[in-house]
């Protein structure tokens, strides 16, 4: 199973094991370079961004405790922190340049760890296409494009109030979508 | 609840999402994140819509990255190890174009895996021998190899070290500890010495390091370690001696 795989590898580089950063590469970066390349359009700026993100998880994998989420959800949020930042320093917002892109994540329950650690690319892809048009839209401006909800709603003439909405919405719906998606809505609940 | 940072409850609520998908000004961010670690209804759905913004990741389409890069990732894994320096300087090489320098916790891996394009292919094949040496596999009882103590001179009294030569790989560790601190400006530079002439093999400015040298003692007499200018070093050796130790034990 993955999810026990990753642990191990987890573990072996916590050990210095350049051997499981390197397993761990060959498992998820291809992925990891399809979000880059996604992003940033650029395959130079793309892995740079991919291999500073195997590095974060190299020099931070002591950090990352793997009962509270999981390691592929951890890796590819740096990769998406990371590439967003690239983004932005294309010039929009030099403000923006001192968020942490790898503020240790708050409290993801279990359970939750457990859907994410498990779920398929096409389970997500379902989940998204039955977001309400403007919702998704709206998310993956913010995500894809590294938009901030200001931007999003100048970009879009809608205001920002409904934007905010939008997105926290089409969030949660997307969450309830891949609960119940994966079978574990019951124990979700009863948490 | 409490408004002192001008911001209450329901206004925290209403930007978690923006918040999750890092989609906020630096202003508003500091804000929510301030307003968290009070608020348990709030870490409650922001971890849900984290988890959410976390599963989109997994709607992209895999890709293939340059070949290169996964022996480039093995090689700063590597060359972060403690000690583990390649035998080369870092130095003086071109900046990489497309991704201007972003402060990050370890600086010196972009420029150990950006700057090497020339030494590409030996430094890894280096930096893969010294990190197979590193591990719980020992490699000496693997790999045909050969030790002898590095002979230090009166300028470095509580150096010590040694030197190994994995004869299946053609490579020289040198292995290097408690070497006096230098003063600023100034490196250790390696030298390889063969018959008269000194070849410079390396530069490192730490106490202790442990550097992989491309080389078959069979085709040495020598080698030494001077004091000299950082951050590249001289063309020849012209600083004090602090280690110089014949090779002739070990085939040279």
């Amino acid at each position: 199973m993955a999810e026990a795989a990753d642990v191990e590898l987890l573990h072996a580089i916590s050990r210095r094991d350049p051997d499981a950063l390197v397993a761990l590469y060959d498992r998820y970066g291809r992925l990891a370079f399809g979000l880059a390349y996604r992003i940033l359009g650029d395959p130079a700026t793309a892995e740079e961004v991919v291999q500073d993100a195997f590095m974060r998880v190299w020099q931070r994998a002591d950090s990352f405790d793997a009962e509270r989420g999981s390691l592929r959800a951890w890796l590819l949020s740096i990769v998406h922190h990371r590439a967003i930042d690239q983004v932005r320093k294309r010039g929009i917002h030099p403000e923006d340049e001192a968020l942490d892109p790898i503020a240790p994540r708050l409290g993801v329950s279990d359970v939750w760890g457990d859907v994410l650690a498990t779920l398929e690319a096409e389970q997500v892809r379902r989940a998204v296409a039955e977001l309400p048009g403007e919702q998704r839209q709206a998310i993956e401006l913010a995500y894809f494009g590294g938009l901030t909800h200001s931007e999003i709603a100048q970009q879009t003439g809608i205001p920002l109030g409904t934007i905010k909405s939008r997105l926290r919405l089409g969030l949660r719906r997307l969450q309830q979508l891949l609960v119940a998606d994966t079978g574990q809505a019951e124990k979700i609940s009863g948490t | 609840m409490a408004p002192e940072n001008g911001y209450d409850h329901d206004e925290v609520q209403s930007l978690l999402g923006a918040y999750a998908l890092d989609a906020l000004p630096e202003t508003e961010r500091a804000r929510v994140a301030e307003h968290l670690p009070g608020c348990a209804a709030c870490r409650a759905e922001l971890a849900e819509l984290t988890g959410a913004v976390d599963a989109l990741a997994l709607t992209v389409a895999e890709r293939d990255p340059s070949p290169e890069l996964r022996e480039r990732l093995r090689l700063a894994a590597v060359a972060s190890l403690d000690g583990a320096a390649p035998g080369t300087p870092l130095a003086g090489a071109a900046p990489v174009p497309d991704a201007p320098p972003r402060p990050t916790a370890q600086p010196n891996i972009r420029l150990v895996a950006n700057r090497f394009a020339p030494w590409a292919i030996a430094a890894v094949f280096l930096l893969f021998a010294l990190g197979m040496l590193g591990w719980n596999v020992s490699l000496r009882q693997q790999v045909s190899a050969a030790s002898v103590a590095l002979q230090t001179t009166s300028a470095a009294p509580a150096a010590r070290g040694e030197l190994t030569y994995l004869k299946g790989r053609q490579v020289l560790i040198l292995d290097v500890r408690d070497l006096p601190a230098l003063a600023p400006g100034e490196v250790y530079q390696v030298w390889l010495i063969q018959g008269s002439t000194p070849i410079p093999s390396g530069v490192f400015a730490a106490s202790s390091a442990r550097l992989a040298l491309a080389a078959d003692p069979a085709n040495y007499q020598a080698v030494a370690i001077t004091v000299e200018p950082g951050p590249l070093g001289n063309s020849t050796p012209q600083g004090d001696k602090v280690v110089v130790t014949p090779l002739t034990a070990l085939g040279g």
